[in-house]
């Protein structure tokens, strides 16, 4: 009884684990380069709010999106338009609702306006979303990240697009970024334990069961699909006070993929997530290193295209040869207790 | 009244392509439960095809250059991938159909260039007849002709021929398929190839309205194949048929009777139909009764 009383102790000895690793990671990379690393740590801290966002609805259900950079859009546009000075606003948003352009809050109260927006968007969508899986999903969420390109598209008044919307003042700094993975984390891997995310875990294995056991897997599903595009919506929010730049085309499937890639390479897993990310961020750096163009036999080849290739190929690999990703189903707290279950299996065996 | 029946000539050329595009989508779907990203890039490959045939006078020439390119591509595609993910989840083949699909169109853009390559069509593509009254493209009656032509042929492939009929045993259950005696292998590689042919004679129509082709050429149609067979069921060949025609009226109708403020938002009122059918009809329109079951 008590176990279950004090259920988040686990989650959150994990987020511990995870924001650990994480700072020593960070540490020892700004240590071995003190001058280049800030831009390159706090891209990664995105990409880890992000995959992690991502992670709460893809990990525990185990159905394809490739919906979710449309709500880091989304949150990238609310944040922006928020953050903003008025004075850069006055002309740049003339056409747009006065509010938008003399409202002016703090960088945190706009993220949290992300939060909830994104939170909202997804809960409507998600009502005819979550009632599919597979294929149908994967299809029905690529729509979904189609149809967010296309009214961002043609919301001119108040995105600027077809022109960039600029002007949006540098407000995430790498500790930002930090504290918003591990917050991140935190509500991830206390979503991984809560009821839901056991509905999922049961759904996953075998839906039919789980529904026949009175689980309420849509409700579930619909429960994650809001939290995770809530919290994907907030990484586009940082990205947005990142970059100080956006255009619709910048979340797009290209985008979809590099995300999606660093959660199958790590694992469906938080640590997976995190791990992933890290890994991927590791090797389009390196890929990053080849300057230009490299010749090929006559053939030149920019080096945008090596890492796209590369990137394509460890999707492809990792499916044929390692379907569970580096870490598999286990996040890493979950790794001693797994040993010492199969030790003891060892010795019940031979005994 | 002249209009009408113009608008009904363009619904169908369009609905033609995009029925196409769906069908070839189904077949792989209903066989091996795979989504196949990479469509786009046969597509886009026949497309390269019929710009190295530039010069070739032809028509007929042409689309069978394409056809042969995408079709073999297909048939490479399963051989060097997709049969080393057989027993894997569904998950993960569409996952690496997507990858192969990148890497294709990469690809394209290393060897052939960002720009657009202009196809060499014949003339008549661009020009207008005077059918029953009314001035309809060319273009638009023979896709409509030719995508009729090319169903009923599949139609009789799939019932009067021995593969035909084991591809229809297969997309109704695999494994007692097999069991009843049909080559797995072969099977596999007819559904590629069929839904190579269909990508093939798709990108003929496709690019013939811009003439042009480039690396991510495929995109949209594949995109529009794939609402199409979500909204006819997911492995009905009938529904991603009929939900391709309905697919292009509706389209047709926004962008001949909506008003100029709504066109832009044409992608995003297919996809609200989508989701509403989604909604009401989770099975598609057209559910196939084994599935449905």
């Amino acid at each position: 009884m008590s176990a279950t009383l004090r259920w988040w102790r686990t989650p959150l000895a994990g987020t511990l684990l995870l924001a650990g690793l994480l700072l020593i990671g960070v540490l020892a990379f700004q240590a071995f380069d003190p001058a280049g690393s800030g831009p390159i740590l706090t891209r990664f801290l995105i990409s880890v709010v992000v995959v992690v966002g991502i992670q709460i609805f893809m990990g525990t259900s185990g159905i394809i999106s490739f919906g979710h950079v449309g709500f880091m859009a989304i949150g990238a546009y609310v944040v922006a338009i928020l953050i903003t000075p008025p004075t850069i606003k006055a002309t740049s948003l003339d056409e747009a609702p006065a509010f938008l352009r003399d409202v002016s809050p703090d960088f945190i109260v706009a993220l949290l306006i992300a939060f909830l927006v994104t939170a909202v968007v997804a809960a409507v969508v998600g009502v005819a979303l979550v009632r599919l899986t597979g294929a149908a999903a994967a299809i029905a969420t690529y729509g979904l990240l189609v149809i967010v390109q296309n009214l961002l598209s043609n919301s001119g008044t108040i995105t600027l697009a077809p022109q960039t919307f600029y002007g949006i003042p540098a407000l995430t700094t790498m500790w930002w970024a930090f504290a918003a993975a591990v917050a991140a984390i935190l509500i991830a891997l206390l979503f991984r334990y809560s009821r839901s995310g056991i509905a999922l875990e049961a759904a996953r294995a075998d839906e039919l069961a789980a529904r026949t056991s009175g689980v309420d897997v849509q409700r579930a599903r619909l429960l994650a699909w809001t939290l995770s595009a809530a919290i994907v919506g907030v990484g586009g929010g940082l990205y947005a006070a990142f970059i100080q730049a956006l255009s619709p085309a910048l979340f797009g499937l290209s985008v979809t993929i590099v995300y999606l890639t660093m959660l199958i390479f790590g694992g469906s897993t938080v640590s997976g997530a995190v791990v992933g990310a890290a890994g991927i961020t590791v090797i389009t750096q390196m890929l990053d290193g080849i300057q230009g163009s490299v010749d090929l036999g006559g053939l030149t080849v920019e080096a945008a295209h090596i890492t796209t290739i590369v990137l394509a190929l460890i999707i492809l690999l990792v499916m044929m040869f390692l379907p569970g990703g580096l870490l598999g189903r286990w996040e890493l707290h979950e790794w001693p207790g797994r040993l010492r279950l199969r030790r003891r299996d060892r010795t019940e065996a031979a005994s | 009244m002249s209009d009408v029946v113009q608008q009904l000539v363009n619904a169908l050329s369009l609905g033609s392509i995009y029925a196409l595009v769906a069908l070839g989508l189904a077949v792989v779907f209903s066989v091996l439960g795979l989504v196949n990203f990479a469509h786009a890039q046969l597509i886009t490959l026949a497309g390269y095809a019929m710009w190295g045939l530039s010069g070739e006078t032809v028509w007929i020439a042409l689309l069978a250059g394409g056809v042969v390119a995408s079709a073999l591509g297909a048939l490479a595609l399963e051989r060097l991938v997709f049969v080393r993910l057989r027993s894997a989840s569904l998950a993960a083949m569409l996952l690496a159909s997507v990858a192969v699909g990148i890497i294709l169109q990469t690809a394209f853009q290393i060897l052939f260039g960002a720009e657009p390559k202009r196809i060499d069509y014949p003339a008549w593509t661009g020009e207008t007849v005077n059918a029953l009254g009314v001035r309809v493209q060319l273009l638009d009656l023979v896709t409509i002709v030719t995508t009729g032509l090319l169903l009923a042929a599949l139609l009789l492939f799939l019932r009067r021929t021995v593969m035909g009929v084991a591809l229809r045993a297969a997309a109704e259950d695999f494994s007692m398929a097999r069991l009843m005696g049909v080559r797995a292998g072969a099977v596999v590689a007819a559904a590629f190839a069929v839904s190579g042919v269909l990508a093939g004679v798709a990108a003929f129509f496709w690019f013939a309205s811009s003439g042009i082709v480039q690396p991510d050429g495929g995109t949209v149609p594949l995109l529009k194949g794939f609402i199409a067979v979500v909204i006819g069921g997911l492995g009905s060949l009938s529904g991603a048929v009929i939900a391709g025609f309905g697919l292009g009226a509706l389209e047709t109708l926004i962008q001949a009777y909506a008003p100029g403020s709504v066109t832009p938002y044409t992608d995003t009122l297919v996809f609200a139909v989508l989701l509403i059918v989604v909604v009401l009809r989770p099975m598609g329109l057209v559910a196939s009764k084994s599935r449905a079951a």
